[in-house]
């Protein structure tokens, strides 16, 4: 559907709108993270630094344990969307490709899982991970996070359906065992999708708090989430640093974003797309 | 093409494998190597060489402090070199008790952990008890926390509450310090009315800067250091003409004057203290930790005074100067070194150790034979001679009560600073109290 | 090696990890979640009693429950309010104009920033003193619209609901865009052919298009309003009060703040059937509508 070329003004005026809703507090931020303290009391909030001031990115950098808190969201980003991603394959190719008996028991639980609700249910599961011996180690996160969920698993049966069944067979008259098809043909015909998955899947394990805020108490253990969680406490009143450790957070996610954006939106459409 | 997909496959795997593998083992470098038996402590003695890590939890809001703490329990070391304590700090007491009744439910406490007197009852079944420790016997306010005639902690500072303010804009406006509650709303709105400072710093956003007025004044009013189990004996403590009605009337009266600046429930504690520190409030109540907070921010104590929270009606009783116990130190029973933690405390508490732990806290001393050298303490004690009323908890019945009908005393301090009146909210308080103490 | 029996060995394998996890790590706390409503127990001690429903009684009976409830529904009604315009921002979008993927880029970006940061960014931005904000309401001659955006009772929840509209009305848009574009262009041609005007093909060819999309949208919507907590935790506490307590944030406190465990776990159980009833609800209001074309 074309746009009519008289109300473009009028769209470029709602897109303003909406970027300056959007860029405001992002703005704000940054200018607010390089002011010297006694320019926040003394001048409007709204002004750009007197002058420009590494000290608060460095103070937060060193008091908030930044550091720390990339390499373990790193090593949880990394290992859970490289399980999540292929355990979603591996699960979307059984569902797809092989009836068998406890099929529709196996769709039923992870429609379940759907509703089960996050915060609450970690009174629960709180007792299985220390069962496991997995409290305070970043197991607890990863086995959580590598767990697959419905959305994903319906969105890699998608792209299924679409590689067509036949070169399942051919692969399997040339002898291909069944792993080797799943290996050498339907998932490397699922990168666009897992590419797509595994951005949102590492956006939301660069998000989450809670899971970290009770499992990983250890300062070694700190995500980006709870450092920043930890530094906020510590420096409640000093919004110069604070905004200086919200941009030291912010910085890394939106350098990803600009790069791979392409991904992120190629995949949405792409899965959506009809032959 | 797929042979390039095949290695990069495999070279990622490998990656990941390595990753998670290191993960999952790496921070559990500290631990001691599996100890025999979970339960019940371990009686022999320091013939287990074996390298052991105590955790240790505590809370506090000055950050100087903590510093101190997190040094000083490395030192443990060089007495016991086979142990590392490791300190894990929080700043507020409400994040830290969240943080530890999580790790309750999963058995998963420091071996050695911070209390607030109140929340001894909580924790008891996680507590082992520390009779006949040596050190028991030189601390005089143990005894008092006593749980069924156990001692499961030990305070190590006691400190009074007081209501502080600036001499200098006292002086300016020719105020002279409250002795009882209407001189003192007649002193905030004296100081509201000449529109230059605000009257009184209040950090109404975090809830527990309001818990001089609405978690002691009751109590305060009262006159008995049991109240709090008194009330557990009552079905209705919050009717009218009792402490706790009438104490909330008073607060009620001052909240209403509208002396807290312009939005108290907007801002936090940290915000509220920069006003007073910065001169732009007055007066703000805390206890007497505070001072050493406003010393750090403000670099003398030169204008800092205080006097003892006002709350008698008129000057025919004597006012009292609540005393509050804290910092309780326990061995939780869950620890897997019960006797490294025992052998932890004695040096802990021990008067060289103990000496500087005070001296950083600026407090008040626990232990016989240890004074601590707080200049403003002094020069409080030499203005105000008052008797003290100690803060005691209440009974477990008083904690089941309280918990079954989520009693929140500072929330219902901002929500008597949002507008709402005593008589919307006690008289409710009564019908659920009741009900909650006849289902036992 | 058989076919049949590369089958078997493939199915049990492939599918072992996930449903382990799975049951694991969802289904089993599931279980002792329910198990854990029907007792008394306070999260610490080594025992507990059995107490029938008295839970999920008190759970209904507790007007502050009941208050939480309504704030989630205000998250709820406010995002489904947002939908329509969504809807209409992807259609704009929905172009090969260079700007239409620059804007789209802006629109998402809130979506993938830490919450964390998000929350406490916004509470900078609301501050009393020498806030954002107010000084830009200032700027612009608009002092009569500053208020205490979180410590008024009456509008806390409102100040909440922006920072979650900022965090994922872009999230929607993009998925409206996916879904939009997937409708086939020829589509529109007949239909402009055949004479319908803009309005006309927006009804019958664009809604029903993206109708499996706007299933999903709706979907999250009652998921993540039922469930609303990193914003009123971290901003508020849920305070002033209980002004803008949220159900998780009401249940997470009667857990760890009171000792519950056996209430808490009533109302997340109760969270659960809503998530099940609403969803299920919605769904079916929705056939009845999008079957119509």
């Amino acid at each position: 559907m074309n746009v009519r070329t008289r109300s473009l003004p009028l769209l470029y005026l709602l897109f303003a709108a909406i970027t300056a809703v959007v860029l405001f507090p992002i703005a704000i931020n940054v200018m607010t993270a390089f002011k010297t303290p006694g320019d926040l009391m003394s001048s409007s909030p709204l002004s750009l630094p007197k002058q420009w001031s590494f000290g608060n990115l460095k103070t937060a950098f060193e008091k908030g344990n930044m550091l720390v808190g990339f390499r373990n969201t790193g090593i949880l980003v990394f290992v859970s969307v490289f399980l999540n991603t292929i355990l979603g394959a591996m699960t979307a190719y059984v569902l797809n490709r092989f009836n068998f008996r406890l099929k529709k028991l196996v769709m039923g639980m992870f429609i379940v899982a759907m509703v089960v609700p996050f915060y609450t249910t970690e009174v629960a599961r709180f007792q299985i991970i220390k069962g496991l011996g997995l409290y305070d180690s970043l197991g607890a996160p990863l086995l959580i996070y590598a767990g697959t969920d419905l959305l994903q698993i319906f969105i890699f049966l998608q792209f299924i359906e679409k590689i067509s069944a036949q070169l399942d067979e051919s692969a399997m008259i040339d002898g291909a065992s069944y792993v080797g098809i799943f290996t050498r043909i339907i998932f490397p015909l699922l990168l666009p999708a897992s590419a797509t998955l595994g951005i949102i899947k590492a956006v939301d394990i660069m998000n989450d708090m809670y899971i970290p805020y009770l499992y990983m108490p250890s300062k070694s253990l700190h995500t980006l989430s709870t450092s920043l969680m930890t530094f906020v406490g510590q420096r409640a009143s000093s919004f110069e640093q604070l905004s200086a450790a919200i941009l030291i957070v912010l910085i890394p996610t939106l350098l990803l974003y600009l790069f791979l954006q392409r991904y992120v939106f190629s995949g949405i459409t792409a899965g959506a797309v009809k032959e | 093409m797929k042979k390039r997909n095949r290695v990069t496959l495999a070279l990622a795997s490998a990656l990941a494998a390595t990753t998670l593998l290191s993960a999952c083992g790496g921070n559990n470098g500290g631990e001691a190597s599996p100890s025999p038996a979970a339960s019940g402590a371990s009686s022999s003695p320091a013939a287990s060489k074996e390298k052991v890590t105590l955790k240790m939890a505590i809370w506090d809001v000055n950050n100087d402090f903590l510093t101190y703490l997190d040094e000083k329990v490395k030192e443990y070391s060089s007495v016991a070199p086979n142990v590392t304590v490791e300190l894990e700090t929080f700043k507020s007491d409400g994040d830290y008790l969240q943080a530890m009744k999580v790790r309750a439910t999963g058995n998963e406490l420091p071996d050695v952990m911070g209390l607030k007197p109140n929340w001894l009852y909580d924790f008891r079944e996680q507590l082992i008890p520390l009779d006949g420790e040596a050190y028991l016997a030189q601390n005089q306010y143990a005894d008092k926390f006593a749980i069924d005639g156990k001692t499961y902690a030990v305070p190590m500072m006691a400190f009074p509450e007081l209501v502080y303010y600036r001499p200098s804009i006292f002086q300016e406006l020719n105020l002279q310090a409250p002795t009882t509650w209407p001189q003192f709303l007649e002193l905030l709105q004296n100081i509201k009315d000449n529109s230059k400072y605000i009257p009184y710093a209040m950090g109404g956003k975090d809830a527990w800067p309001n818990y001089p007025f609405n978690e002691f004044l009751p109590q305060l009013v009262s006159g008995a250091e049991s109240y709090l189990s008194d009330m557990a004996k009552d079905d209705s403590p919050f009717a009218e003409g009792k402490p706790f009605f009438e104490s909330y009337k008073q607060i009620e009266e001052l909240y209403a004057l509208d002396v807290m600046g312009p939005d108290p429930l907007g801002i936090g504690w940290d915000q509220a203290t920069d006003l007073f520190s910065s001169k732009q409030a007055a007066v703000i109540a805390a206890g007497l930790w505070f001072a050493p907070t406003y010393e750090a921010k403000v670099g003398s104590i030169d204008d800092l005074a205080a006097f003892p929270m006002p709350y008698r009606l008129d000057e025919s009783e004597p006012l009292k100067l609540m005393m509050f116990t804290d910092h309780f130190y326990g061995i939780t029973s869950g620890s897997d070194h019960q006797e490294e933690a025992k052998q932890f405390l004695n040096w802990f508490f021990s008067p060289d150790v103990y000496q500087t732990y005070i001296d950083a806290q600026k407090l008040v001393s626990t232990f016989e034979g240890v004074e601590s050298n707080v200049p403003f303490l002094k020069a409080f004690y030499a203005d105000n001679q008052n008797e003290t009323f100690s803060y005691i908890p209440g009974d477990a019945e008083y904690t089941r009560i309280t918990n079954a009908i989520q009693l929140d005393v500072k929330a219902i301090g901002q929500d008597m600073m949002a507008g709402k009146k005593v008589e919307d909210i006690l008289p409710a308080l009564n019908d659920k109290w009741a009900k909650a103490k006849a289902s036992k | 090696m058989s076919y049949s029996m590369q089958k078997r060995l493939v199915v049990v394998s492939f599918l072992f990890i996930p449903v382990a996890l799975l049951l694991l790590f969802l289904l089993y706390p599931s279980l002792r979640l329910l198990q854990f409503s029907l007792t008394d127990w306070n999260g610490m001690s080594k025992s507990f009693h059995y107490v029938g429903f008295d839970n999920y009684i008190e759970a209904f009976s507790n007007p502050d429950v009941w208050k939480a409830l309504s704030n989630n529904f205000l998250y709820f009604g406010i995002h489904a309010a947002f939908i329509p315009l969504e809807v209409m921002l992807a259609v704009f979008l929905n172009n090969k104009m260079r700007a239409s993927r620059f804007f789209r880029s802006i629109v998402f970006m809130p979506y993938i920033l830490n919450g964390v940061a998000v929350a406490y960014l916004f509470s900078f931005l609301y501050n009393p003193i020498n806030g954002p904000i107010n000084a830009l309401l200032e700027a612009v001659g608009l002092e009569s619209w500053i208020r205490n955006w979180l410590s008024d009772k009456s509008i806390v929840n409102y100040s909440l609901v922006v920072v979650s509209l900022w965090r994922f009305s872009g999230l929607h848009v993009v998925l409206f865009l996916a879904g939009l574009q997937s409708i086939p262009n020829d589509l529109y041609e007949a239909a402009t052919i055949d004479g319908a005007g803009p309005l006309k093909k927006f009804v019958h060819i664009t809604l029903p298009g993206i109708s499996r999309v706007m299933e999903i949208v709706l979907f999250l919507n009652v998921r993540g309003a039922l469930q609303v907590f990193d914003i009123p935790f971290l901003m508020t506490q849920g305070g002033p009060g209980l002004a803008s307590t949220t159900f998780t944030v009401y249940t997470i406190q009667t857990a760890f703040k009171y000792n519950n465990y056996g209430l808490a776990s009533s109302l997340a159980v109760i969270l659960m059937l809503m998530i099940i009833v609403f969803s299920y609800l919605q769904g079916r209001l929705f056939k009845g509508k999008g079957e119509s074309s």
